[in-house]
């Protein structure tokens, strides 16, 4: 069994970095029981780093009302639509096309999301609020890991 | 009939692509608009950043195309440092820039393009996805793109030399080599590439070419645009994705102009329009005379078709074989009708799988001499490549330190904005039409931008990533009479 701790984000979005700063600290807490990965690429990209695990528990951010907020969404929450352009592909449209393609992607999904402000701008790392969020959210990435009996 | 419609602007807060459609008294569109949120302010955030960072930070505008922002950025390095890299280090440059043009028009074809062609434009809209292509054309098909794409992306990681983003670009060349070990590996991706190409273009032309619908639609006038094209140029008029001189045709496709790079500001400028934040470039000879194509308009495109338009062919014996057919089929050069660049894309993926397999093979590429050191003294520097969108330009200027006081970026999506407008515009006059709109229609007016694969606020990621579209329509007292959202 394989697990596989997917962080995304673009650190040159401020808040929407919060993922990939969470990669450190949940990679020193996994050592070698799951494996870290950390992107700012989207869309079909993600298909190739999901490709041969049979878990997978995804750190993102999300805009909300209250920065910092840690929200776990289902992968119902996400269902795929049609987008228009390759740059608006999303997580659950790379989900759904692996699996069409027979592609051993993880079954199970966690999804662990910090809120962030609605508007976003550009900026070098993100706002205290929502960086506050990181003990929390490696500790319920672990809590996750453990309830799969990764750890 | 534009100043009385109030659009407002659209916001990050909505995260929707929007169109909206105005109808007439009879249920007919009296005008469509096409909006999408856009992200500026990349080019405020290079200011007062070291020079050499540039490349790193532009890569990340994009969670799509790295690549290429990373390498225009590179190329404007080379010019503001007034340094020409070494001839190995410009084809380990062109090498890993070709393998990006590659996976990255074969992601368009099935995912984007495909569902139109290979599923049908009027299919159910469930259908109309990368599942429904599979569905189609077969499961071993479907993973025979994926996997090929995963070993692209290989290739170009280990060359970039860092998974998230590329680094290997340095002013004067580049960061790391090519071993013997890795080319000979590359080598058999580099056949494997040629052969994925050439299927790809069977593909189409079993599926779409083989329909007579599907050909006829292509050639419809609702899709049709007498503009000019541009695209990057080698010395025989050839298209290069890595470098060579702008050129631009005419509707008629005679050469208007032909510069370097450096010069884009003396042909090319920008107009604004009240309801939106995207600027429409246009050329600066011919002046801004309205959403309108014709030998009289200044609007011009860029992208596959484009850059098919704008030159005499293809450096590549099969791509060039392509090309000719290409013409023949749709009656010469230029070809006008938007929804052809899905074949034009096609085209280019054998030129690019070809030129892999050149550049793979070409001795050089091995060599140990992959860096020139800067010695002068920055102040500006300008660097174009053709994205797989279109022409991509960066100009930065600098501080004697090498520290950026200033930084344009225009994007492929901008040189094609205007025709966009009008694309999306003239399919909703001719697919709508006594009020009559469902689905089938909408995806038809969605088409004519999704050929474009158009590209603007493709820098958020936060969940769930995806931007679906809003349709709106109004009546004609402007209520709105109708809103579709397509996320299912």
């Amino acid at each position: 069994m394989k697990l596989l701790i997917l962080c995304l984000g673009n650190d040159l979005l401020g808040d929407d970095g919060i993922g990939l700063e969470a990669a450190e600290p949940i990679e020193r807490a996994m050592g070698t029981k799951a494996e870290v990965r950390s992107t700012s690429m989207s869309g079909l990209y993600l298909v190739e780093l999901l490709e041969g695990f049979d878990d997978a528990i995804v750190v993102d951010s999300i805009p909300g009302d209250h920065p910092g907020r840690i929200r776990e969404l289902t992968p119902n929450d996400l269902k795929p639509v049609q987008v228009p352009s390759a740059h608006f592909v999303g997580l659950p449209e790379a989900i759904h096309a692996a699996r069409g393609a027979g592609l051993r992607v993880p079954r199970r999904f966690r999804i662990l999301a910090v809120e962030i402000p609605i508007a976003q701008t550009i900026g070098a790392s993100p706002r205290p609020e929502v960086r506050g969020a990181l003990p929390e959210l490696v500790r319920r990435v672990t809590e996750a890991a453990k309830e799969w009996g990764y750890v | 009939m534009a100043k009385q419609i109030v659009v407002n602007p659209i916001t990050r807060l909505e995260g929707h692509g929007k169109i909206s459609i105005f109808l007439d008294d009879k249920g007919d569109v009296s005008r469509a608009y096409f909006q999408i949120p856009e992200l500026r302010g990349f080019e405020n955030f290079l200011v007062g950043r070291q020079a050499e960072d540039a490349p790193q930070i532009t890569s990340r505008i994009c969670g799509v195309c790295p690549t290429a922002h990373h390498t225009a950025a590179t190329k404007a390095l080379d010019d503001l440092f007034k340094v020409d890299p070494p001839e190995t280090a410009k084809k380990i440059r062109e090498l890993i820039y070709t393998i990006f043009m590659l996976e990255d028009h074969s992601l368009h074809l099935f995912f984007l393009g495909g569902p139109d062609f290979v599923v049908g434009p009027t299919a159910p809209k469930a259908e109309r996805n990368i599942l429904g292509v599979i569905q189609k054309v077969g499961l071993d098909i479907g993973k025979r793109v994926i996997a090929m794409r995963k070993d692209l992306r290989g290739i170009i990681t280990e060359l970039g030399g860092k998974v998230i983003h590329p680094v290997f670009g340095l002013p004067g060349g580049v960061a790391k080599g090519v071993t013997e070990e890795a080319r000979d590996r590359f080598k058999e991706v580099a056949d494997r590439g040629v052969e994925f190409a050439l299927f790809c273009e069977e593909l189409l032309e079993d599926v779409v070419l083989g329909n007579e619908d599907y050909v006829k639609m292509i050639t419809s006038d609702a899709y049709t645009h007498r503009t000019y094209y541009m695209g990057l140029m080698d010395s025989k008029d050839r298209v290069n994705f890595y470098e060579g001189k702008i050129r631009v045709v005419d509707p008629s496709g005679n050469q208007v102009e032909r510069f370097p790079v450096e010069q884009y500001q003396e042909y090319i400028a920008e107009h604004s329009e009240p309801w939106t934040y995207v600027k429409f470039p246009y050329l600066k000879k011919l002046g801004w005379k309205g959403f309108v194509d014709g030998e009289e308009s200044g609007i011009y495109s860029v992208a596959p078709l484009a850059r098919l338009n704008a030159s005499e062919g293809m450096a590549t014996p099969k791509a060039q074989e392509l090309y000719e057919k290409f013409y023949e089929t749709l009656g010469g050069r230029p070809v006008h009708h938007t929804l052809a660049n899905h074949w034009a894309r096609v085209v280019e993926i054998v030129y690019a799988a070809e030129r892999f397999h050149e550049l793979i093979n070409d001795p050089e590429i091995i060599g140990t001499d992959i860096r020139t050191i800067p010695t002068e003294t920055p102040k500006e520097g300008i660097g174009v490549v053709e994205a797989p969108r279109g022409v991509l330009i960066h100009h930065y200027k600098s501080d004697e330190q090498g520290i950026l006081t200033g930084a344009n970026l225009l994007v492929a999506t901008q040189h094609n904005s205007a025709r966009i407008a009008m694309s999306v515009d003239k399919a909703a006059r001719a697919m709508i039409k006594g009020g009559v709109v469902d689905d089938g229609i909408l995806n038809q007016v969605e088409m004519a931008f999704r050929a474009y694969d158009p590209c603007h606020a493709c820098a958020t990621h936060s969940l769930p990533g995806h931007m679906p579209l809003k349709i709106r329509i109004f009546d004609q007292n402007r209520s709105l009479i109708r809103e579709i959202r397509r996320d299912g």
